[in-house]
């Protein structure tokens, strides 16, 4: 019988692995996905080859390349953009590492409180996740992010419309500043020289501006695992579990099995209380079915896989909140042409921001030719000038909003690296009926697939306000950089920050976990992941709250199963790329 | 011309005629063109006529070809170059475009292996479309049974067969193939003057406005596809049913954007290897140089700040 089986490897699962491994715990975890061993031979970095939604390596899917993605059901067309694999959606994310809106949570008493989702904010303070914030910046770590090319061009737009600078990491009022993000600051050549041969390691370590985060990182070249550049948990936390045995005093080795696709959460009734007893998984490539018990079981699958396991396995539901109140930040994508280079396609995908407290935030979301034709035609919109689906969208932009086709997408294509994209990230309300459940239609080999509904264009009048007022002041500041032309697509839902699902409160009417990241109705059993955030941040992307949160869930469980104590506030953690990690992970050949 | 062998089901003389409505799904679906385009080359061969006919890859050639030749149409659509189904839908450029990318096949690969669309909705879905066409009295305008030759005849006849047990649901198609379908039934409503032309799928027919009318029409459901053509439906595929044509219609037209500039075609899929500069990166000016581990793009930090305090 293991201590605790953790349900995913994606951001927030190796969180609570290394943590209690740290702790001498024995714990195992599963991962539906691929485990990436050697990234530097079977990854590259290109486009389709990584990114097809379909087929790429980075994928929902089966580490099986030859065998279809595994389905979701969607009532409305919508593009989901997450990934299985140890690492998950980190495998591809940019590693920007904001912290939350102060807003969102308990006690908040700023004059802009009445701008936030008061029903759904956190059930505790701000102040009491800092120091987890603080242990989590430390140990991926984040940084304050190089500036390149099209970071200048994205802060000569902030100051020509004279937006404030933050220079801090809590986010008090509206301003722009250099990203915080769990991406290694470059240093010897990296960043200096297009030579191959100059840039491995260790001539070259941290961000090699390589361009390439959306296919996954293994830059520098040579460096070993711990410190490739950006900072997915793959390359920092899952490193970290692995080799706890190795690093901390009382450690005790993560047991990973990848290709595992947990299909069942056992219980039984202790005290009178449905408590989870283990899980079941199945091996994704042979079928076969294994079951381990635990005395704590975290879910971390994500927003999506989460409520499906949880309904699948009949697990009680009393108020029907399991799957409900899912955010997704109800992103859309402004696009600029420039007359000059922005470099678009060089760096970090984003490495700057603004932010706008109670409304969202705009990051610039720099991609190759192929992602960002693929994020232009992703409009509500229709074609432009051909129809408009009933939106057509006018504002700060040039004509109605809409995607391109034919020799007017070819002409907005016809330079990359004179474009400049921007992601509009909602501060979004946590509404009901956006909601996870299993479909009546379809199954796999893992149970009803999980049938997806998020509603885009009725979603509540503050959701909708704020999303128009973002896309308006992400055009003026691409016109304000020097923008000759402005487009907006008015995307359709894109599944990438998938948040609340699961969600924290106190209220069991309403939410699904307790404050300590617990059931609500079934005793042991915890979530650590996205889907456990009680609402949308106020905007931030949610991995690094996800990951400081899924900190203090470890602690929960030390504390309440284990007899543990508390030790974020009494310890100092120990970076991912600690000397004393590296070593480590040499000796166990990672 | 060689004397055909066949068997007695697969021969013209010994069947009952077709209806001209199954026929008219046939036209309005670009098999009829795929047929057209498929007998010379199976004359040409070496093997016999009643071998090819019998072949269990005869009808997956006949709907490669018609969904090859549909998905060239969409790929003029989305990225026009300086090929013959840009120009002949009138917008066209005098660069590469994607078609010139193999972006066709890319459609196809991707969909017929590895969308994970749920084939016992769409399965069902298709065969209602084909029996809806099959029940219509909408006789195609012209009697295209006058021009057919005898071998096309037999493959018709194949392709009947094959409807009846796709209709009666004991048989799957792929993906690729249920688009491609969707796409020249919605074609010829939109112009019915594209049963006939130039190239072998009704939407490669269509000039560059009435193929976006034919995404307008799967994008928005207006004017409703299930309603024209009196799908019978059941409740569940009736709810799911504009989602997906929706989904469908946006999916190819975004996979065609970024397969068609991306590496797809340029990529030896054993090695991984680049085999040539991909067009796509042509024409976006991408990586002029090819790929490189790194650039030299570090300007140092912004107002000279490294970090930050909380």
């Amino acid at each position: 019988m293991r201590d605790v089986i953790i349900i995913g490897a994606g951001g927030g699962g190796p969180i609570v692995a290394k943590e209690l491994a740290a702790q001498g715990l024995d714990v195992l975890m599963l991962e539906a996905g691929a485990r990436n061993k050697t990234p530097e031979t079977n990854w590259k970095h290109f486009e389709n080859d990584a990114n097809n939604p379909l087929s790429g390596y980075l994928r929902f899917g089966p580490s099986d390349r030859t065998k279809p993605s595994w389905y979701r059901e969607v009532t409305q067309p919508a593009m989901i953009s997450n990934l299985s694999g140890v690492g998950g959606t980190t495998q591809h994310y940019f590693g920007n590492s904001p912290r939350a809106m102060p807003g969102v949570f308990k006690g908040y008493q700023g004059n802009d409180a009445q701008d936030y989702d008061r029903d759904f904010e956190f059930p505790f303070s701000y102040e009491e996740l800092t120091p987890y914030y603080e242990w989590v910046e430390a140990t991926l770590p984040v940084q304050t992010a190089a500036m390149g090319t099209s970071e200048q061009v994205f802060f000569n737009g902030c100051e020509n419309i004279g937006m404030s600078v933050q220079v801090t990491k809590d986010t008090l009022q509206d301003g722009y500043r250099p990203q915080q993000n769990a991406v290694l600051q470059p240093s010897g050549n990296a960043g200096l020289t297009t030579n191959s041969a100059d840039l491995t390691y260790p001539l070259a370590k941290g961000c090699t501006f390589c361009g390439h985060c959306l296919q996954g990182c293994y830059e520098p070249i040579n460096a070993p695992r711990n410190l490739k550049a950006r900072r997915s948990t793959d390359n920092s936390y899952v490193p970290m579990a692995l080799t706890a045995d190795l690093w901390a005093p009382q450690g005790k080795a993560v047991t990973l099995i990848a290709d595992a696709y947990v299909t069942q959460i056992h219980t039984q009734q202790v005290n009178g209380k449905t408590t989870a007893t283990g899980v079941s998984w199945r091996d994704v490539n042979t079928g076969e079915v294994t079951t381990e018990n635990a005395k704590v079981v975290v879910m971390a699958g994500g927003c999506i896989e989460n409520p499906r396991l949880w309904l699948n396995s009949g697990l009680p539901n009393s108020y029907d909140w399991v799957g409900r109140g899912l955010t997704d930040h109800a992103f859309d994508f402004v696009c600029g042409i420039f007359p000059f280079n922005t470099d678009c396609t060089k760096g970090v995908g984003s490495s700057a921001r603004a932010d706008f407290p109670g409304k969202g935030c705009i990051e610039p979301s720099s991609l190759g030719p192929a992602g960002l034709a693929s994020n232009l035609m992703m409009s509500d919109s229709g074609i432009r000038g051909m129809y408009d689906n009933g939106r057509g969208v006018f504002g700060e932009w040039d004509g109605p909003s809409g995607r391109l086709i034919g020799n007017e997408f070819k002409n907005f294509m016809a330079d990359v690296n004179k474009t400049m994209g921007m992601l509009i990230i909602t501060d979004d309300d946590v509404e009901a009926n956006n909601r996870v459940e299993p479909s009546s239609l379809m199954s796999d080999e893992h149970g009803a697939v999980p049938k997806m509904t998020i509603h885009k264009r009725t979603r509540s009048q503050r959701t909708l306000d704020n999303r128009e007022f973002l896309a308006n002041k992400a055009a003026s500041i691409l016109r304000a950089a020097g923008a000759s032309e402005v487009l907006r697509i008015d995307i359709v839902p894109l599944l990438l920050h998938l948040q609340s699902s699961m969600r924290m409160g106190d209220d069991p009417q309403n939410s699904v976990i307790n404050a300590n990241g617990e059931a609500h109705e079934v005793a042991g059993l915890f979530v650590a992941d996205n889907s456990a955030l009680s609402n949308a941040l106020g905007g931030p992307n949610p991995t690094l709250t996800t990951q400081a949160l899924a900190t203090r869930t470890s602690e929960k469980i030390m504390v309440q199963y284990f007899s543990g104590s508390p030790w974020v506030s009494s310890n100092a953690p120990m970076s991912s790329i600690d000397d004393a990690i590296t070593q480590a992970v040499l000796a166990r050949g990672l | 011309m060689r004397k055909i062998r066949t068997p007695d089901s697969l021969d013209p003389d010994k069947r009952e005629p077709q209806s001209n409505p199954r026929r008219d799904f046939l036209a309005r679906s670009g098999l009829m063109g795929a047929v057209a385009a498929i007998s010379p080359m199976l004359l040409a061969s070496s093997k016999s006529e009643a071998s090819l006919l019998l072949s269990d890859s005869l009808i997956s050639d006949v709907f490669n070809t018609m969904t090859l030749d549909t998905f060239a149409g969409v790929s003029a659509f989305v990225i026009p170059g300086n090929d013959w189904h840009s120009i002949s839908q009138g917008h066209f450029n005098l660069k590469k475009g994607a078609k010139a990318a193999n972006t066709q096949q890319f459609l196809l690969d991707n969909l017929d292996n590895y969308l994970p669309w749920p084939k016992d909705i769409a399965g069902p879905i298709l065969s209602e479309i084909a029996r809806a066409f099959s029940n219509a009295a909408k006789p195609i305008p012209f009697g295209l049974a006058l021009v057919l030759k005898p071998l096309e005849t037999l493959i018709l006849n194949k392709l009947d067969e094959y409807m009846d047990r796709l209709i009666d649901g004991s048989e799957t198609v792929p993906l690729g193939h249920v688009f491609s379908l969707i796409l020249n039934v919605t074609a010829t409503l939109v112009n019915p003057l594209a049963i006939g032309g130039s190239h072998l799928a009704p939407f490669s027919r269509l000039n560059f406005s009435e193929k976006a009318e034919v995404f307008k029409r799967l994008e928005t459901g207006e004017p409703d596809l299930s309603e024209l053509i009196s799908l019978n439906l059941s409740e569940a595929q009736s709810e799911l049913f504009p989602t997906l044509m929706a989904t469908f219609s946006r999916t190819l037209i975004q996979l065609t954007a970024f397969g068609g500039l991306s590496e797809w075609h340029a990529l030896d899929q054993t090695t991984r290897e680049l085999t040539m500069r991909p067009i796509g990166w042509d024409l976006t000016q991408y990586l002029p140089n090819g790929n490189v581990e790194g650039w030299d793009d570090f300007l140092g930090y912004y107002q000279d700040r490294s970090q930050v305090d909380a």
